[in-house]
């Protein structure tokens, strides 16, 4: 179900309206896990089984590793809680891949396959599965970190209950949220648990709700669902008749398009979340003006580059053995952060050119560069980081076409014709409108862009508070009205297919 | 008692998008912002669907319906009181659908039936126009039509003065010999081997489908009237186009559907082996109107 139709809109409103029932409220955790699971079970229901599974799996996993008297059992279900929920994660989303990959090295691929092979080139990709995943194994290791730290389970801020039903529900709650559950925020155990409790609707904070939601379905279904109807050119064969101009102007709307998208949806579910009492992580932080890779992969989803951070980088050693050794961590974090996002080589290429990225910037020592100094940027500063900012944007955009086409000819055609378009006359048909949607995110992005910090934040402090707030509430306004009048043809969440 | 609300602090943003949307209404009411035909092919399709929904005007004489190869013809070229509901990216299902629904006086209904029909009805459109409620919206306030979005009617703007159907015509007047000659060189290749059994049985399923569509029609007083528009010799040869036509002559046997007569033979011009060039477009809408009238 997608937060953009109508049925989402009426499974929404019957779920807020029981929740803050006064009758209902002893009964809160057990509606939204009740909600979430028709919210996931609307287009396939029998998927609904492969995620109670994963609840299950992570529910005993984890109260095993809190209740364990002895260290190895511990270790041994913690060990059997991360492997379980990896397993779910290749089986179902690289079965096909690794069988495809098997039958290529046996030289075996144009035979027909029967049996399980032919099961496991044919299983469906359950939504969601890579951020409920990643939650799971959260749960799993914040709880044997506590333990390790020595922490009892019985102490008060234990986030697995004693009672054992208890935590099920705590858990299934945690892992299916709504909200988050098809496509994040990834949330991590140790900042949601502690949260779980009855929620009164005088505390919700109204203006968060409102303000994410208005810019959430502004971004994702004004900017991104329009401009997904001019971005389509870069898809094959399309994209043979463009040029150079008309190509690039493309690429950066495809670049506009999928932040749009995504970073509409996780304002959606930061809204929506806040609506019912509950924080999340804010996922995006004006990734666009990033003066570095590094930069731009803490304010990318933040969600997912932490969990990568916490769960992977840092047992693998971080920055801690040596410069060698980090390189490498980098390249191994990024190229398994581009397979997290889907069964394709060209996810992996993908997350190895931006490890590669990563490397050479931190051999280079450009990540350490950045000036914090806002208060005063000088014009060679301000003309420094503006360059940065372009070279960063284009890094990252190049590497967006591996997602637009994750065929590699397809990809490396369209790179040919931005190559070697340039005698095509631009296309203005194209391009004009591809301009006036990605209007907004760069209004959006501008008032933290390095070199504008400062005249922004000078020109708010000379108005009163009421000036302020008026522009505010027009800005929102305004934002309503286009959602209203501009909205484009829906489509699935980008990140959905992740 | 919404002075105290907790939810005081949304009713400005409220009360200034309600503000917009009616200052909105008014410029469209005083005719000072122009409706746009749409900035891109999905939203061609739903601006002339729903012009065609609400409109106003003296009833339809004819409806014209099919695919991007039908869309190519203006309705005012074939005469007055004339729709085009051809789609492009589409097919004749869904021009079909809208008018069963539509419980208009019957007239007539010119049906474009070729390979085009394998790409099925577009539901996602149908919903969307028939949404009960959005329907009563935008017959009520024409602010929510397509052709009214604000960014589409901008960019109609700017596109106005420089791009003036006189100068259209010119551009489109001689295809593009190089893009041609590529286009029919890549159909004839892709065209000249048979359908595969499954492609075959999607085109007759749902030549069947417009069959039973076509007979409700007839049944509450339309006149149908099939065709298929011309294309460049060289396509028009192959295979699969010889394959799409038998089946559509033995789904559609004349005399008990009727079928536009063969246009003049001749070499009609194309920008792409499909697509009728302006010029014989309107060429063509003129032999349409000249056999309704006979």
């Amino acid at each position: 179900m997608a937060f953009t139709s109508t049925e989402f809109l009426a499974l929404y409103l019957a779920t807020f309206a029981l929740y803050y029932l006064p009758f209902c409220r002893r009964f809160q955790i057990p509606i939204l896990i009740g909600a979430s699971f028709v919210f996931y079970a609307w287009s396939s229901p029998a998927l609904l089984i492969l995620l109670i599974s994963s609840i299950l799996i992570n529910a005993i996993t984890s109260y095993q590793v809190a209740y364990a008297a002895e260290r190895p059992q511990r270790l041994f279900w913690a060990i059997a809680g991360v492997i379980a929920n990896l397993s779910i994660l290749a089986l179902f989303k690289y079965g096909a891949l690794l069988t495809n990959l098997a039958l290529t090295i046996g030289q075996s691929s144009d035979t027909p396959v029967e049996g399980v092979l032919a099961l496991l080139l044919h299983l469906p990709l359950p939504i969601g599965i890579s951020f409920y995943t990643f939650e799971g194994i959260s749960l799993v290791v914040d709880v044997l970190r506590k333990r390790e730290r020595g922490f009892t389970p019985s102490s008060s801020d234990s986030y697995v209950d004693r009672n054992v039903f208890t935590h099920i529900l705590n858990t299934s709650f945690f892992v299916a949220f709504f909200p988050h559950l098809i496509a994040g925020p990834i949330l991590k155990a140790h900042s949601f648990y502690p949260q779980i409790g009855q929620k009164r609707l005088a505390d919700v904070n109204w203006p968060l709700v409102f303000r994410s939601l208005v810019i959430g379905y502004f971004l994702k279904m004004v900017v991104a669902d329009n401009l997904k109807d001019y971005t389509f050119w870069i898809a094959y064969p399309y994209y043979e008749t463009l040029g150079t101009i008309t190509g690039l102007a493309l690429l950066f709307g495809y670049s506009v398009q999928i932040f749009a998208d995504f970073a509409g949806y996780s304002l959606i579910a930061i809204g929506l979340a806040a609506s019912l009492g509950y924080s999340l992580i804010n996922n995006f932080n004006f990734p666009y003006i990033s003066r570095s890779i590094a930069e731009f992969w803490r304010r990318w989803h933040i969600s997912l580059s932490t969990w990568l951070r916490e769960y992977l980088y840092r047992p693998l050693g971080g920055n801690r053995k040596g410069q060698a050794r980090t390189y490498v961590n980098l390249i191994i974090v990024m190229v398994l952060g581009g397979m997290w996002h889907g069964a394709a080589w060209s996810y992996a290429v993908w997350g190895l050119y931006h490890g590669l990225g990563l490397a050479i910037e931190r051999l280079l020592g450009f990540d350490k560069q950045l000036s914090t100094d806002t208060a005063a940027p000088t014009w060679r500063q301000a003309i420094t980081d503006t360059i940065r900012v372009a070279c960063v944007f284009s890094f990252v955009s190049i590497g967006w076409v591996l997602f637009k086409l994750p065929d590699f000819q397809q990809a490396l055609g369209f790179m040919a014709i931005l190559a070697h378009g340039t005698s095509a006359r631009p296309n203005l048909s194209l391009i004009v409108p591809v301009l006036i949607f990605s209007a907004p995110v760069i209004l959006y992005h501008l008032p933290y862009f390095p070199p504008l910090q400062q005249p922004f934040a000078q020109l708010l402090e000379g108005r009163s508070l009421a000036v302020r707030s008026f522009a505010h509430d027009l800005l929102i306004g305004m934002l309503l009205v286009l959602i209203f009048l501009n909205s484009g043809s829906s489509q699935a969440f980008i990140y959905f297919q992740f | 008692m919404l002075l105290k609300s907790p939810l005081r602090p949304l009713m400005l943003p409220i009360v200034i998008a309600l503000a917009l949307l009616l200052l909105y209404q008014v410029l469209i009411g005083a005719g000072i912002l122009r409706a746009s035909d749409g900035i891109t092919q999905w939203e061609n399709n739903v601006v002339k669907a729903q012009r065609y929904l609400y409109r106003t005007e003296q009833p339809v004489r004819l409806v014209l319906i099919g695919s991007s190869l039908a869309n190519n013809i203006k309705a005012s070229d074939i005469g007055p009181n004339v729709v085009n509901l051809a789609m492009s990216g589409g097919a004749a299902q869904t021009g079909l659908e809208m008018i069963a629904r539509d419980h208009a006086t019957p007239s007539i209904v010119l049906v474009e039936v070729n390979d085009t029909i394998s790409r099925q009805e577009d539901s996602k459109l149908i919903a969307s126009l028939y949404d009960p409620l959005l329907y009563q919206l935008r017959r009520l306030l024409p602010i929510f039509r397509e052709e009214y979005r604000p960014a589409s009617v901008f960019v109609s703007r700017l596109r106005q003065g420089s791009d003036s159907e006189s100068r259209q015509l010119a551009n489109r007047a001689v295809a593009d010999p190089g893009l041609l000659d590529a286009e029919v060189k890549r159909l004839v290749g892709e065209r000249n081997i048979p359908f595969t059994p499954e492609q075959a049985e999607t085109i007759r399923s749902e030549a069947n489908l417009i069959k039973t569509q076509l007979l409700a029609l007839r049944q509450a007083g339309w006149r149908i009237i099939l065709f298929d528009l011309p294309r460049d010799s060289r396509v028009d040869a192959t295979l699969q186009q010889r394959q799409v036509r038998e089946m559509m002559h033995e789904t559609f046997p004349s005399p008990a559907f009727e079928w536009l007569p063969e246009p003049p033979a001749r070499n009609w011009l194309t920008q792409d082996g499909l697509h009728l060039i302006r010029v014989d477009a309107r060429d063509f809408a003129m032999f349409i109107d000249d056999q309704l009238l006979k």
